[in-house]
């Protein structure tokens, strides 16, 4: 691009014009050169260029024909949003002009990082888009955070039972995984419990599915208040629970869950009229998180089938006990 | 090598609350423009424009390393960090810093600073004069990555734009 002159010196030149051509009195020269300079800003077919040669001979008439030619076509650019338009043209107009291109393109990136989940940019300072984009990045910032919060609580619905609030079995799947990790068991082992509500078909029977329900949740809320917050517990079946506990040696798992069984059994259960004493029989197993490296849900499956040999030991064995793997 | 006097610490800033409990913590713009106009007059007389300007570019790059170490901290993101830094320039009256661009593989960055301190409202002189914005944001960038940058201003209120703009690149 043709380096411009001073535009210091332009200002200068307009004020105090001091042309060499012959013709500077001609007031239809002048005409001519003031409907071409128009011609540039003014009409949208104009198409000359290069400076005519007759008005070559005035001072900076050049300078200010391509001047007027790139602020055309820098406006040009930006009413159809192409930002990348580039001149070398120097002035208070082009200044301008360029000032704005380079807004825009701010308010472009901005709307990238947005784009990128980045919903802390805002805009300051450009006045009507200010305004606009941050209130459109505010709204989005909230959407969004309703959205995740929203399908977290889904995702916890559907893990949840929904009559106890625990886990329900198919957390127990997707959770599976979990338990056997490193970070779960820095230990290496943890222990598994399934347990059931001894004769609750009877307390239905007896007392109404009602009943049966707050039995359901009282015996649920017992076995969680009970658990370390890294444990879990699962509602596995009708009246059956699955407990987890991480980072746990056997002998610490019975004694958790012998105190549980106690606990249980010392609890009473109000419903309508009447006072119920449950208790629960528990079948423990241990399970070691680098044997499972394999086949982890595989290996899980196999615990809760000791787990449930267990229980049904301690069923077999009189009920309201802990029954864990021999030796 | 004989001790220095003024090594750049934080002492020079002082405690203003005590030393200044009437004037308080603020002056205005023409008071800076007057020491750095007339710092670079003097500079560009004894040593001449490019001397003088690299000087410029030095203490600016000092500054910009400093502020942004005291003030930014570490950042994971590099766009967090450039929002904080925008804030600081905001809050202590410096300019309206803005990306317009960033390419974060070629490390390429166009910047605007709006309302500039060093220039914003000056004549249109034909040429950019920010050369010491030039060196804080190459050590705004360096106290971020530990790598250096060129920074250059490609356009200047003093060239009759209406905003300074400024290219970084990696050294």
């Amino acid at each position: 691009m043709e380096e411009t002159t001073n535009p210091s010196a332009v200002a200068t030149a307009a004020s105090a014009p001091e042309v060499d051509a012959p013709s500077v009195c001609d007031s239809e020269y002048i005409a001519r050169l003031v409907r071409h300079l128009y011609s540039i800003v003014g009409l949208s077919n104009y198409k000359i260029k290069d400076l005519p040669e007759e008005f070559a001979c005035i001072r900076n008439a050049r300078e200010l024909h391509n001047m007027l030619w790139s602020i055309r076509e820098m406006a040009a650019a930006l009413a159809t949003g192409e930002l990348e338009f580039a001149s070398g043209e120097r002035g208070f107009t082009m200044g301008s002009l360029k000032a704005f291109q380079s807004n825009l393109r701010h308010l472009t990136w901005q709307a990238q990082r947005i784009a990128a989940g980045e919903y802390q940019h805002r805009v300051s300072f450009l006045g009507d888009f200010s305004v606009a984009f941050n209130q459109m990045a505010e709204q989005l910032a909230g959407r969004i955070a309703t959205l995740v919060h929203e399908t977290e609580e889904y995702k916890d619905m559907s893990f949840k039972d929904g009559l106890t609030g625990v886990y329900n079995r198919k957390a127990f799947s997707q959770l599976a995984k979990k338990f056997l990790s490193h970070e779960a068991n820095p230990s290496g082992s943890g222990v598994l419990v399934m347990c059931d509500i001894d004769h609750f078909k009877k307390i239905n029977d007896t007392y109404g599915h009602l009943c049966g329900d707050e039995v359901l949740r009282a015996f649920a809320g017992r076995l969680t208040a009970a658990l370390r917050p890294t444990d879990l517990c699962f509602r596995y079946g009708g009246e059956e629970f699955v407990l987890v506990m991480p980072n746990t040696l056997i002998k610490q798992g019975y004694s958790a869950t012998e105190r549980l069984r106690a606990a249980v059994e010392a609890m009473r259960v109000e419903f309508e009229n009447c006072r119920l004493q449950i208790t629960a029989s528990f079948g423990l197993t241990e399970f070691k998180f680098c044997t499972a490296d394999s086949d982890p849900e595989a290996y899980l499956v196999q615990c809760l089938q000791r787990a449930d040999a267990n229980l049904y030991r301690a069923k077999e064995s009189g009920r309201n006990r802990v029954v864990a793997d021999a030796g | 090598m004989q001790e220095r006097m003024y090594k750049f610490s934080w002492d020079f800033i002082g405690d203003l609350e005590e030393g200044r409990p009437n004037l308080g913590n603020t002056t205005r713009v023409e008071v800076y423009r007057l020491f750095q106009y007339a710092l670079r007059d003097v500079l560009e007389e004894e040593l001449g424009t490019e001397k003088a300007d690299r000087i410029l570019y030095r203490a600016g790059y000092l500054a910009g390393k400093a502020l942004a170490e005291k003030f930014v901290g570490h950042k994971e993101s590099l766009y967090d960090y450039v929002e904080k830094v925008k804030q600081i320039l905001l809050d202590l009256n410096i300019g309206i810093l803005r990306v317009e661009s960033a390419d974060k593989d070629k490390l390429h960055f166009l910047l605007t600073v709006a309302e500039d301190l060093d220039c914003s409202g000056l004549p249109d002189m034909g040429h950019a004069v920010c050369t010491y914005d030039e060196g804080f944001i190459a050590g705004v960038f360096n106290a971020f990555s530990g790598m250096e940058y060129d920074v250059r201003e490609i356009d200047c209120w003093c060239t009759g734009d209406r905003t300074c703009r400024f290219e970084v690149k990696p050294a």
